[in-house]
């Protein structure tokens, strides 16, 4: 019987390839997608949930009250690990981890900057679970000089070698500082190779080097020395709360006097580990770079936003299943109607189809787990994480498929098992004209569905990129074109002598200008405290800010409103700001002009500056958010990056050039270069791949909700085959009939724009409110998405009804 | 065998019913071999239809072996089906995408037949109807008098005691026709029960006994 069944469903499949291939295809897409996007939801939801403990696990950070004002640092002093560790007995153990600020790695002449690298106590491995691949945990850093890298780093400098024993050069430009002896290039011994970090942790290294030349170094361990992302893990058992208030005036126990005087306050709190990728957006002390988070936060409207569509796209896909699926079954009527008479019962008529169809289902989410295999490894690439399909496997999704599976199944299967199985044979086999009826409430309505999400998802799709090209359009205040950028990386050697640099490259004639500066706009960094007066702190204003040589005003158009831009007559200008239109009402005053000639104390650095001119805003940290107040100084000891202007067309040759004359200058020191327009839009990413993964979507679910379409349609003209049939023997044309089918599909894809435009239009503004200057949403915004479904709808209806009518009425009434 | 009692059969038609059978009256006994005629529209497929309990009378009372079938439940009625009865329809109707083999198979899956005894009754009707040569063909490979064999060899598989055919030959050409005509004389004499629906004087000529009808009424029961 089995078999029989099976016979049936197979030669079906067979016979309607090209139905069968979109029935399952669709189907088989759109669980695809929702796979790799609970993928990603659930990556956001588990970061450092894999730690051992990891809810014992908790990040120290910082509170701290100065004159000046008030900061949140996720980084605290060394100090702060030593003097827990000794004095708390609730701890199971404590780490710190300072990151290496434009790290090199050198082997055998290859040379790369690592963004990765730390510091690290050997505890590390005992707080987090770092799983090995060579090496001993227990000893791996505890030596001074050793350092562990991961899987991808051993690949990359070593290859097939073992690298534990051997040596590897590293630099931290920042070293001096603290310790002359290790400034430059330094010999390390590999102990250890541990795994790839996975994408949902905080915390991703690819070298952890030993902390061990830092620590007892007076200067660094001090209560006033550098910061490091310092983490406990508590025993068993111990309060947090209790735990934190043990901590919280622990600075003020060592240091209580001192810290007075500076009329300085610091409160230690804890931060869960496993809250920190979500709920902690602590930027730190700003004056200094790479304060601040470890990674960019999560943000949960982008997790809403992607679970929302994973789970559109499948509802999409579902309704299409089902909706071809009903319409596909009208052609077994006959064969339902045979069954019963050849003596087959109703409930095994319900048994066989509602089988196969739950079968065929199954056999999609075979295709679409093997899609969603294939797909990862792009996915994984585009977006940056780590994902698997293994990652699913555990009993809650598992049984979410399988419920899903047979649920879309069941409702698949439902025409043919009950409405076909229980109309009397004898209309059946006639036929299919008076049979179907029944069923065409349901897929009109999953057409309107699938057409409204469609739609919806198009209109939001439309929203991004407007938003997007609003974005790069509207005026930012400077300009970006055809400038390659050349971080200093904070290198001594470099950041010395960039005048040589500068003057050298401007020689040639594809580079038409150069300006150095602290930062370029898109990378932003840095901010500094402005007040009135030299002693009095309060109060201070904080501001962003940008140091930059004379030529970066001119090499970026930015425009000057008031005043005059920095000369060359150096010395002068060393003492003079500049400040942009927004700072001028934020240091309260009452226009640009009256803002010149003011002095002001830069707080931290104790200098007094004078205000000698007035710059227009300028958009140099993206368009999501206002410009704000910013102060720009010419200061070389401050400069960072050097901006190229190539002259157009000469792009290749400017950077032969510029690739040459660093190697040239500086051999020791791998030669970066990048394209403001590049980084500028990187700003965008997020929005960016929502918008490239909003538009892939969307264009999937139009595709398939045409598809459903398509079912419905035949659905309809084969109900009404006779009907048409009979028509044409009358003389009506081709032209009629398709008019007719037409016009109602027109009403449901009329009805989905109803639907669809006031909810898109709901969510689209919400997504806006995220941006300081937005697009509007105008009538092209919903007009253009439901115009262009409407349009290839309409299409699939005509040709679909049209070859419908054009059949041989002679075929459609042979049965009566 | 059979008793009708008083049975119609009607349609709604917007408010009004249309009566399209009429207080039919009827007794059959077994083996009998009956032909029912009348012109096109008389109502001879729909009664043949009440009496294949495929269709419901909308009036009257009927007994099948004496089981009330208008008082039984569906699951019921199908065994009584399953059991007796086998059904030919005017146009071949074969279920497409099995092979006349499996065609012929099914009713003994539905009548949960073991599978070697299933396999030596479809070879014997194969060899009965002359069609081994078919057995591995679809349908639509067929002609049309071979789809009718096929579908008359189906009817018979499981040895009905009633065969019920509707216009049985109405799409075959005379010698086709008559060979069906020859099997249905040769299985009464066996002892099945028939009763075709034809407008054939040539068919209804086989048979033993001819009832008329004319716009739903019975006009004559010869
Ligand atoms: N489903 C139906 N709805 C309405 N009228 C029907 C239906 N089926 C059959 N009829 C009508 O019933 C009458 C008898 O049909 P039928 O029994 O097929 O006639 P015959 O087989 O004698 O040609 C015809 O007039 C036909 O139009
Ligand atoms: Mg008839």
């Amino acid at each position: 019987m089995i078999k029989n069944y099976l016979t049936v469903a197979i030669r079906n499949i067979l016979r309607h390839k090209g139905y069968a291939t979109i029935n399952i295809a669709g189907l088989a897409l759109g669980i695809a997608c929702c796979i790799i996007l609970a993928l990603f939801v659930r990556n956001e939801l588990t970061y450092d949930r894999y730690h051992e403990g990891a809810e014992r696990i908790y990040r120290v950070a910082e509170h701290r009250k100065v004159p000046a004002g008030e900061f949140r640092s996720p980084q605290v002093s060394p100090a702060v690990a030593l003097a827990i560790k000794s004095g708390q007995p609730g701890v199971e153990n404590a780490v710190r981890i300072d990151r290496i600020f434009n790290g090199l790695i050198e082997r055998q002449g290859l040379s790369c900057y690592e963004d990765r690298m730390y510091y690290a106590d050997p505890e590390i491995f005992q707080v987090f679970s770092i799983p090995f691949v060579k090496g001993n945990p227990h000893s791996a850093l505890v030596e001074p000089l050793t350092v562990v890298i991961s899987e991808s780093i051993a690949a990359r400098f070593y290859g097939d070698e073992d690298p534990v024993g051997q040596t590897i050069l590293l630099k931290d430009p920042f070293m001096a500082r603290l310790n002359d002896e290790y400034s430059g290039l330094v010999e390390y011994r590999i102990t250890g190779v541990v795994e790839d970090a996975p994408s949902n942790t905080h915390f991703k290294y690819d070298v952890i080097v030993s902390l061990a030349i830092l620590a007892g170094n007076q200067q660094y361990e001090s209560w006033y020395g550098g910061g490091a992302y310092t983490y406990v893990k508590l025993r068993e058992g111990i309060d947090a709360i209790a735990f934190e208030e043990n901590i919280r005036r622990l600075a003020h126990e060592f240091e209580g006097s001192e810290l007075s005087a500076w009329g300085q306050e610091r409160d230690y709190y804890l931060q869960p580990l496993t809250g920190i990728h979500f709920d902690s957006k602590l930027t730190g002390f700003t004056m200094m770079p790479g304060r601040g988070e470890m990674e960019t936060p999560g943000n949960y409207v982008y997790l809403y936003i992607y679970s929302v569509i994973g789970l559109l796209i499948l509802v999409i896909g579902c309704m299409n299943f089902i909706n071809l699926s009903t319409a596909h079954s009208v052609r077994r009527a006959r064969e339902v109607g045979l069954r019963k008479v050849v003596g087959a019962g109703r409930f095994q008529l319900i048994g066989q189809y509602l089988g196969e169809s739950v079968t065929i289902t199954a056999i999609s989410l075979i295709m679409a787990l093997l899609l969603a295999e294939l797909a990862l490894p792009l996915f994984n690439e585009y977006a940056g994480t780590t994902l698997q399909l293994e990652q699913l496997l555990y009993p809650e999704s598992v049984m979410a498929v399988g419920g899903l599976v047979l649920f879309v199944g069941i409702v698949a299967g439902c025409y043919p098992a009950f409405v076909l199985a229980s109309i009397k044979p004898t209309l059946t086999l006639k036929g299919s004209s008076s049979a179907g009826t029944r069923g065409s409430f349901l897929l009109r309505t999953m057409v309107v569905g699938q057409f409204g999400i469609s739609m919806f998802l198009a209109i939001c799709t439309v929203t991004v990129h407007q938003q997007l090209e609003h974005m790069r359009s509207q005026g930012i205040g400077f300009d970006m074109e055809q400038k390659l950028v050349i971080p200093f990386r904070f290198d001594r050697h470099v950041r010395s002598r960039w005048e040589v640099l500068r003057s050298e490259l401007v020689a040639h004639h594809s580079i038409t200008g150069a300006a150095a500066s602290s930062s370029v706009p898109g990378r932003w960094t840095r901010s500094g405290f402005l007040s009135y007066e030299e002693g009095i702190l309060d109060p201070p204003k904080e501001l962003r800010f940008i140091s930059c040589d004379p030529n970066f005003l001119p090499l970026y158009e930015i425009e000057i409103v008031a005043g005059r831009p920095f000369s060359d007559s150096t010395d002068d200008d060393r003492r003079s700001f500049l400040i942009n239109e927004a700072a001028v009402s934020y240091l309260g005053y009452s226009s640009p002009e009256a803002a010149l000639g003011e002095r002001l104390w830069e707080s931290w650095l104790g200098r007094q500056k004078e205000i000698v001119g007035v710059t227009a805003n300028f958009h140099y940290a993206g368009l999501q958010h206002d410009v704000e107040p910013l102060f720009m100084e010419f200061s070389d000891s401050r400069f960072d990056a050097l901006t190229l202007m190539i002259a157009p067309g000469r792009i290749d040759e400017a950077l032969d050039y510029v690739e040459a004359k660093w190697s040239e200058l500086f051999p020791s020191t791998p030669f970066e270069a990048f394209f403001l327009d590049n980084a500028f839009d990187h700003q965008y990413r997020t929005e960016r791949q929502m918008g490239q993964l909003m538009s892939l979507l969307s264009g999937l679910g139009l595709t398939v909700a045409c598809l459903g379409l398509l079912g419905l349609v035949s659905f309809t003209a084969r109900q009404r085959a006779q009907e048409i049939a009979i028509r044409r023997v009358l003389g009506a044309p081709t032209s009629r009939i398709t008019l007719s089918m037409s016009v109602e599909s027109a009403v449901l894809i009329a009805l989905s724009g109803i639907v669809a435009c006031p909810l898109a239009y709901a969510a689209a503004s919400r997504w806006l409110e995220n941006f300081a200057h937005t697009t509007e949403i105008d009538v092209w915004t919903l007009g253009l998405p439901v115009g262009l479904a409407t349009i290839l709808s309409l299409t699939t209806v005509v040709v679909c009804v049209f070859r419908a009518a054009r059949a041989n009425p002679v075929e459609a009434l042979k049965y009566e | 065998m059979i008793e009708l009692r008083n049975i119609a059969k009607y349609y709604r038609t917007g408010s009004v019913n249309t009566y399209v059978l009429r207080r039919i009256t009827l007794d059959i006994r077994e083996g009998e071999f009956i032909s029912i005629m009348g012109p096109s529209g008389a109502g001879k497929s729909t009664l043949l239809n009440i009496v294949g309990m495929l269709d419901d009378a909308s009036e009257g009372e009927y007994s099948f072996l004496g089981e009330p079938v208008h008082q039984l439940n569906e699951k019921k009625r199908a065994s009584l089906y399953k059991e007796h009865m086998g059904f030919i329809f005017q146009s071949y109707h074969l279920i497409d995408e099995l092979t006349v083999y499996e065609n012929l198979e099914t009713p003994l899956l539905y009548k949960k037949i073991k599978g070697s005894q299933r396999k030596s009754m479809v070879c014997d009707t194969l060899d009965r109807f002359q069609i081994v040569g078919k057995k591995d063909l679809f349908p639509n490979q067929l002609s049309g008098g071979q789809q009718q064999l096929v579908g008359v060899a189906r009817a018979l598989i499981a040895n009905p005691k009633l065969l019920l055919a509707d216009e049985p030959t109405g799409n075959l050409h005379s010698a086709q026709g008559k060979e069906i005509m020859d099997l249905f004389k040769k299985l009464n004499e066996e002892g099945t029960t028939i009763i075709q629906a034809t407008h054939s004087e040539t068919n209804s000529a086989y048979s033993r006994r001819i009832i008329r009808l004319h716009d739903g009424w019975l006009e004559s029961d010869e």
